[in-house]
């Protein structure tokens, strides 16, 4: 049997209401990826995580999922991590029941979970470091441990590949790490991980494979190949400065972006 | 004591109307649950308004008048929709313009009608003496549907309620759950028109969950709370109902709202007494000195 790709995209175009805002999307994620996508706002990273979800329209061309046309039966393999706003995080339920709802598809049609679903639901938190708030209510967490219950959530349903919209937006530093050192490690057992976010240098510069977006792919590859100044000013319009130390690299301004302190004062 | 409770008993109508407010108190504390996470309290309230557009008409041209109240909430759920689709037109205003178009035609067609053939007091507020047994048998049969749904599929509708999004996403199918939720939402109204009238239905599919909101931090906790406080609310409501000889409606409105109001004030002290005992035991900060 061949080796598909995770995910692959051939001559996709999508949007919204018949408005197109991805287009000429020829793109494969490799099985067993741990991939970023990073563009401006607007770019269409949400629309792309959201076309393969199904929250999208595709209007042409083809999109495949481990050699399968996208669709429900597909669509069982991803795991889907959305961004945090959006929720009511009042809604009566507690940590654990959110992360067991993952499996409604696949429980038994009574109204409670099976004590192995429990089990389950009870090793991932703990797993994810959060086993001991399973009996909290969801408002009672933080960004970042909402983060990983939705983790959870997407996992629980036994997903191969992982699409998470800027899990990273919004939480501290510490926390910003132990996400991605949890979702290295997941991708380490074989998961295959998309993330899109803005964050070039904390996060798509950690990452081993990331590609910029903007309506289309502008370019992938590693983040050393790819965070150039020329690929930058391709996917922003903005001059930025690239800055290397072995292997790291860092984007900064060009220039300044606020007039000087004490030019301003003098002024 | 235990007379007061007993002797009203003794008629046909009020064993018929206690059990109806009971089965009718607990389908609206079920449904209420959803209609109040769902944020569509707002649609029970519209859909009971066209009930009476339809019951007038019915009435005039001699249909049941249950015929009327499902054509006008099917009709009104249609035209609600057709109109939020518009861009600029939220679906508040859709009901707004929808379903009070209907009450208006009802009061129109109910005072052309000769004197007599709508009972238009207890067609609004509702009256336990209208009780027939057919009434009572369809809102046992509405109860047992709204069960059997909830037992057979809660936890995709619990999921549909929290995240359609990513409920669709995770191979649940979010779209038929929401036509469900919104199909037993006008089944529960339209069988609860009869006991609570058209203008009071709305508070009862919203009070309860309002209430067990309050209390709770679980789904299946809420659920049951509502349910309780539905039946709760209509047995007070139906006695008090009878001694002071006031529409039933509301009567069982008042007695929620009293309960909501006792509830609210527990929990806001409770509140308060936790806020001081924990300002109490926090380690004192620097005082701020006084210049
Ligand atoms: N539900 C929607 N209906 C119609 N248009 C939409 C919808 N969601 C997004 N768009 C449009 O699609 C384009 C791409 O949006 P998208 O959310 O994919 O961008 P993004 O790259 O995720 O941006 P950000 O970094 O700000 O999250 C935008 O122009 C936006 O206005
Ligand atoms: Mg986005």
């Amino acid at each position: 049997m061949p080796q598909h790709p995770a995910i692959a995209f051939t001559d996709v175009a999508a949007g919204y209401d018949g408005a197109t805002v991805l287009h000429g999307l020829d793109w494969q994620v490799a099985r067993g990826a741990f991939v970023g996508i990073a563009g401006p706002s607007g770019a269409g990273k949400t629309t792309l995580v959201r076309l393969l979800t199904g929250q999208a329209e595709r209007h042409a061309g083809r999109v495949e999922v481990a050699g399968e046309t996208l669709g429900p039966r597909a669509r069982q393999r991803i795991g889907y991590v959305p961004q945090l706003g959006g929720i009511d995080w009042d809604f009566p339920l507690r940590v654990e029941q959110a992360v067991l709802l993952g499996r409604t598809a696949d429980s038994a049609r009574l109204p409670w979970f099976s004590r192995s679903e429990r089990r389950e639901a009870r090793e991932l938190l703990e797993r994810l470091g959060i086993g001991a708030l399973a009996r909290r209510h969801i408002r009672e967490l933080s960004g970042g441990q909402q983060q990983r219950m939705f983790l959870a959530r997407a996992m629980i349903r036994r997903c191969d590949i992982l699409l998470l919209d800027e899990p990273t937006s919004g939480v501290d530093l510490a926390t910003r790490h132990d996400i991605l050192a949890l979702l290295a490690e997941l991708n380490a057992e074989g998961l295959t991980v998309l993330l899109t976010t803005h964050d070039l240098n904390w996060v798509a510069a950690q990452l081993p494979h990331i590609a910029l977006l903007n309506g289309t792919i502008v370019r992938e590859g590693a983040p050393r190949e790819v965070l150039t100044p020329d690929a930058l000013l391709a996917t922003y319009g903005a001059h930025m400065r690239v800055l290397r130390e072995g292997d790291q690299v860092v984007v900064t301004d060009e220039a300044p972006l606020l007039p000087h302190a004490d030019v301003a004062a003098s002024g | 004591m235990a007379e007061l409770l007993t002797e009203p008993l003794g008629y046909g109508f009020f064993s018929r109307a206690l059990l109806a407010v009971v089965v009718i108190g607990a389908m609206c504390g079920a449904m209420s649950t959803f209609i109040v996470l769902r944020r569509m309290s707002y649609v029970g309230h519209g859909l009971a308004h066209s009930v009476l557009g339809g019951v007038a008409v019915a009435v005039a041209l001699g249909y049941s008048t249950y015929v009327g109240a499902l054509a006008a909430t099917l009709l009104s759920a249609v035209l609600i929709d057709r109109v939020s689709r518009r861009r600029g037109l939220h679906a508040d205003a859709a009901i707004g313009i929808v379903t009070t178009a209907f009450f208006a035609l009802g009061i129109a067609v109910v005072s052309v009608l000769e004197a007599g053939r709508v009972n238009t007091e207890s067609l609004l507020f509702g009256s336990p003496l209208a009780v027939t047994s057919t009434d009572l048998w369809l809102a046992v049969g509405v109860a047992a549907g709204l069960a059997l749904v909830l037992l057979t599929a809660y936890k995709p509708l619990l999921f549909t309620t929290f995240d359609p999004e990513v409920a669709r996403v995770h191979g649940v199918r979010a779209g038929a759950m929401e036509a469900l939720l919104n199909l037993l939402t006008a089944a529960v109204v339209i069988a609860s028109v009869r006991v609570m009238g058209v203008l009071l239905v709305a508070a009862a599919v919203v009070i309860p969950a309002a209430l067990a909101r309050l209390l709770t931090r679980s789904f299946a906790t809420m659920l049951g709370v509502a349910v309780a406080v539905g039946v709760a609310n209509g047995l007070g409501g139906l006695y008090l109902s009878y001694y002071a000889d006031v529409p039933s409606g509301a009567t069982i409105v008042l007695v929620g709202t009293a309960l909501f109001a006792l509830a609210y004030l527990a929990t806001h002290l409770d509140r308060q007494r936790r806020l001081r005992r924990a300002r109490a035991t926090a380690p004192a900060a620097a005082a701020p000195t006084a210049t």
